[in-house]
């Protein structure tokens, strides 16, 4: 008995000084946040002006959808893109497939502000394809192919791609190799066996890999910022703007409490996802 | 070399009790074994005599002092892992430093001490190995090296051999055995193969769901299993039931007088055990022996010796006879077992 | 099964498996694109920023060395991820074994607050700070704002890393250690750091990774006197028509690379899985 309450004792000492630290610096402030979001200099105590005035900008609303859109289109490209190259990285003899994975991790590695340069000189309108493009002769002016939506997903997909990569072959390191082979020796071509045995063990990494992607796309600023500039906010940018552009500081405390809202939400949706998985999986 | 002693020592976690009441005396400088099969609680008596965990009931005593809630760091104790546990990022003469650096020994006498216990367990020139660089046999010494380097009170050994190939097996018994015997280091040592408790301990102790069965030398175990659970763990092919009437001073096997004793018997239902291999064929009845007539019903050739089994009507199963190679029985037999080789077992 | 129909299955087998791996081999360069692009370009001679290149040359490298704000944003900004990972290490592992060891009551409350940044966006929290920072009027102290944001999002990388190697090391070698002698203090420095050591190293490169490539949480608490080098390039890739944005990009990933194969020899890719 004793023993038991020393060691909780000692986990608490020992769990001290991150939890001052993150007190101070992240639960103080968003309760600083809560407050902050539901005043307004000119209105006396809490109210919820803030919220009603993003609900009736129609520029906010559109920031919403406009998330939600470019979201939505991330996580589906994610989605195709990944499957293949799961296939190469499991089809593939063992340094092809560190090469894979590689090139698959390193980019997360890279700020995003790089990146986003990157895709800069390639989608600009004196960038990379609109030059080559021209000069094949294919287009007389410059495709419009950033500071818009288009941008911003590619921009995403290239961010979270890696994220969805690796959910998937997280999950299918822990499945039997033997399935795969059983699946072979029973006359199905590699292709097949795709389709009917690596397929369906990987539906639970889709499904946190789908979450996953879904709500870091949700909550993307950098990227956005970016690529998308002020003629496509979302509502990370949105925040941003409010807070630096409008100097309107509980309007952004709004926005940021929306994000926080939504957060919360893929993250207990993670968890009950991931509870479930392990009782009818086991591991 | 110090002696052990549990008093009436429980161990609960939760609901589940994983030892309940046992108590033993171990004396100096024995070897003493803690036999049963996985999950009887030999393994949590190890850890409750080494200190990871404290008893919930009852004494532990080393060398005559309670430690019952002294830390392991505070025992003067060595333990083998079942996993040997070597540090991977230190030296085998790093490893085996470490017992002697925790009690100040200075430097010159630590690398004498160390040198000197490698060649105890023949492992001369490994002292600045790593352990990934060693095979199974040789950590293995290695652990024993480093348990032992110090001159711990008592020596704690759990399943020590189980991750070695057979062969590997019967040499470290061996060495442990005379490794044992030269440091004279009161030993414990936990398994779940009574032929290795048999051929190195001093003194079996039986365990079975949590509890002490039998306690006492390899012979006694072997010979005179008290218990139903015992004699079918030290390879009792023959166990069944048999009624005890009152009075009469016999114990009665279906009909038939198995035994005559003085004085009081008891009544009601007794398990008797007979080996295969004290189990005669003979068509002519034998003084002081059951006769039985059966038939063979299968057999296994084993090489040095044929298996049979039989059905009678003293026993719902059939009775396995052990029988010499050449022995080849068939169709209906009849088997005399002898009264002495009776084994008159508790049930548990 | 005829003959025809087995050849003709694997026919549709391998324009399958082409097709794959073709569509594999797109997200591959799909992937590499942006970076190598902006690497490729920042070694032209040229004045302006081209892709191709114009000519071969480093002498935007130079320039850019010259340049004030590339040094002292650089310095800023190693400054902040070394001190920020540090205290992190510091916090972080003392939390991480208690997560891994003991099983006090509340331990999901520990490990909800200790990886909370993951959980929350960071333009969010960058934000939170900022509003604390500007209603307690302390916005001039730049550098300790931004170490403090760091902190707050480098604790999670250490915390999950340090957690993941000490939970996956065996009980036993504290028990031998314990057996032989050794106080729980003597314990945790000669067995438990000793053991979790890939598991920091990893974390801590991860961290500093994270923290020198931010913008989120940066952009809110930057100041005149204190910018990491990823804002400073922020606001030049904007308005410069050079290659020095390229050129500063090129430094910044070669140090990525560099931190990469640090993870890599550590404990190999399968650092990065496993979340």
């Amino acid at each position: 008995m004793a023993k038991q309450r020393n060691s909780d004792m000692a986990a608490w000492i020992l769990s001290a000084p991150v939890i001052t630290l993150l007190v101070i610096l992240a639960i103080l402030p968003s309760i600083q946040l809560l407050i902050t979001g539901f005043q307004r200099a000119d209105i006396a105590g809490p109210t919820l002006n803030n919220f009603e005035q993003l609900v009736d900008s129609k520029f906010a609303v559109q920031a919403f959808w406009r998330t939600l859109r470019v979201s939505v289109l991330t996580t589906v490209i994610t989605v195709l893109g990944a499957y293949p190259m799961l296939y190469c990285l499991r089809r593939a003899g063992p340094r092809i497939s560190a090469l894979l994975l590689a090139i698959t991790i390193f980019p997360i590695m890279v700020s995003t502000v790089v990146r986003a340069f990157g895709w800069n000189v390639i989608l600009g309108p004196s960038g990379v394809i609109n030059k080559s493009l021209s000069s094949l002769g294919l287009i007389d002016a410059p495709l419009k192919l950033i500071f818009n939506e288009f941008a911003i997903v590619v921009g995403e997909t290239h961010l979270l791609f890696p994220y969805m990569v690796l959910a998937l072959v997280a999950v299918m390191q822990k499945v039997d190799p033997a399935l795969e082979e059983a699946s072979l020796s029973l006359g199905a071509n590699p292709l097949v066996t795709f389709m009917k045995v690596t397929l369906p063990s990987s539906y639970p990494g889709l499904l946190s890999g789908t979450l996953l992607v879904f709500s870091l796309a949700m909550t993307a600023f950098a990227t956005p910022l970016l690529l998308g500039g002020a003629r496509a906010p979302l509502l990370t940018t949105l925040l941003y703007s409010y807070a630096y552009t409008l100097y309107d500081w509980n309007r952004a405390a709004a926005v940021a409490l929306i994000l926080v809202a939504m957060a919360m939400a893929f993250y207990f949706l993670q968890r009950f996802i991931s509870n479930i998985q392990m009782r009818s999986y086991g591991k | 070399m110090s002696t052990i002693e549990l008093k009436s020592v429980t161990k609960r976690f939760g609901t589940v009790t994983a030892v309940e009441g046992a108590s033993f005396t171990a004396t100096e400088g024995e070897f003493v074994s803690i036999l049963g099969p996985s999950g009887c609680g030999k393994s949590t008596l190890l850890r409750l005599i080494a200190g990871f965990e404290s008893p919930s009931d009852g004494e532990i005593l080393i060398g005559g002092n309670a430690v019952s809630h002294l830390p392991p760091w505070k025992r003067n104790i060595g333990v083998v892992f079942q996993s040997y546990a070597l540090f991977p990022y230190l030296t085998v003469d790093a490893n085996i430093a470490f017992g002697l650096e925790r009690r100040n020994v200075d430097k010159a006498e630590i690398e004498q001490r160390t040198n000197e216990v490698l060649k105890v367990v023949g492992l001369d020139g490994f002292g600045k190995r790593f352990p990934r660089q060693l095979s199974g046999g040789q950590a293995q010494r290695v652990a024993l090296a480093r348990a032992i380097v110090y001159e711990p009170e008592i020596l704690l050994l759990d399943e020590p051999l189980s991750a070695l190939d057979a062969r590997l097996r019967d040499e470290m018994r061996f060495e442990l055995q005379r490794i044992q015997n030269e440091t004279g280091v009161t030993t414990l040592f936990v398994t779940h193969d009574q032929s290795e408790a048999l051929a190195i301990s001093d003194s079996i102790i039986v365990m079975n769901k949590a509890s002490i069965c039998q306690v006492g030398n390899p012979e006694s175990i072997w010979g005179a299993p008290e218990t139903h659970f015992v004699a079918d763990f030290v390879g009792v092919e023959n166990i069944f039931d048999a009624t005890a009437i009152l009075g009469q001073g016999e114990k009665k096997l279906s009909g038939q007088i198995a035994e005559k004793l003085q004085g009081n018997s008891s009544t009601g239902d007794q398990t008797i055990g007979i080996r295969g291999r004290d189990i005669r064929v003979s068509s002519k009845p034998l003084e002081n022996h059951l006769m039985v007539s059966g038939t063979v019903r299968g057999m296994n050739y084993l090489g040095h010796e044929r298996v049979y089994e039989i059905d009678t009507s003293i026993s719902p199963k059939p009775i396995t006879l052990v029988a010499e190679a050449g022995q080849m029985l068939d169709g209906k037999v009849d088997l005399a077992l002898s009264h002495d080789k009776f084994l008159w077992l508790r049930e548990d | 099964m005829g003959n025809s129909s087995a050849i003709s299955s694997s026919a549709m087998w391998n324009i399958g498996r082409y097709a794959i791996m073709c569509f594999a081999g797109f997200w591959c360069v799909f992937l590499v694109a942006p970076i190598f692009v902006v690497i490729v370009s920042a070694f032209t001679a040229g004045d302006y920023l081209t892709f191709p290149p114009s000519g071969w040359s480093i002498r935007w490298f130079i320039e850019v060395a010259n340049l004030s704000w590339f040094r002292s944003s650089f310095l800023t900004s190693i400054l902040i991820s070394t001190v920020s990972t540090a205290i992190a290490i510091l916090a972080g592992v003392l939390v991480a074994r208690a997560l891994a060891r003991y099983q006090p009551k509340g331990f999901v409350f520990i490990e909800f607050v200790a990886l909370s940044p993951l959980i929350l966006p960071a333009v969010v929290l960058g934000f939170a700070l900022f509003n604390v920072i500007n209603i307690l009027e302390i916005e001039q102290h730049a550098l300790a704002n931004l170490i403090a944001g760091h902190v707050l999002v480098t604790i999670p990388f250490i915390v999950r890393s340090v957690w993941s190697a000490m939970a996956g090391t065996d009980v036993s070698y504290e028990e031998a250690a314990q057996s032989m002698g050794a106080t729980p203090t003597v314990v945790f420095r000669k067995v438990v750091l000793p053991m979790a050591r890939p598991g920091i190293l990893a974390g801590s490169v991860l961290a500093f990774t994270y923290s020198f490539n931010d913008v989120s949480i940066s952009v809110f608490l930057a100041g005149s006197n204190a910018k990491p080098l990823a804002v400073e390039l922020m606001s030049n890739m904007e308005y410069s028509a050079d290659p020095v944005p390229a050129a500063v990009s090129t430094i910044m990933v070669a140090i990525a690379i560099g931190f990469f194969i640090l993870v890599e020899r550590i404990g190999g890719m399968k650092m990065f899985v496993g979340k």
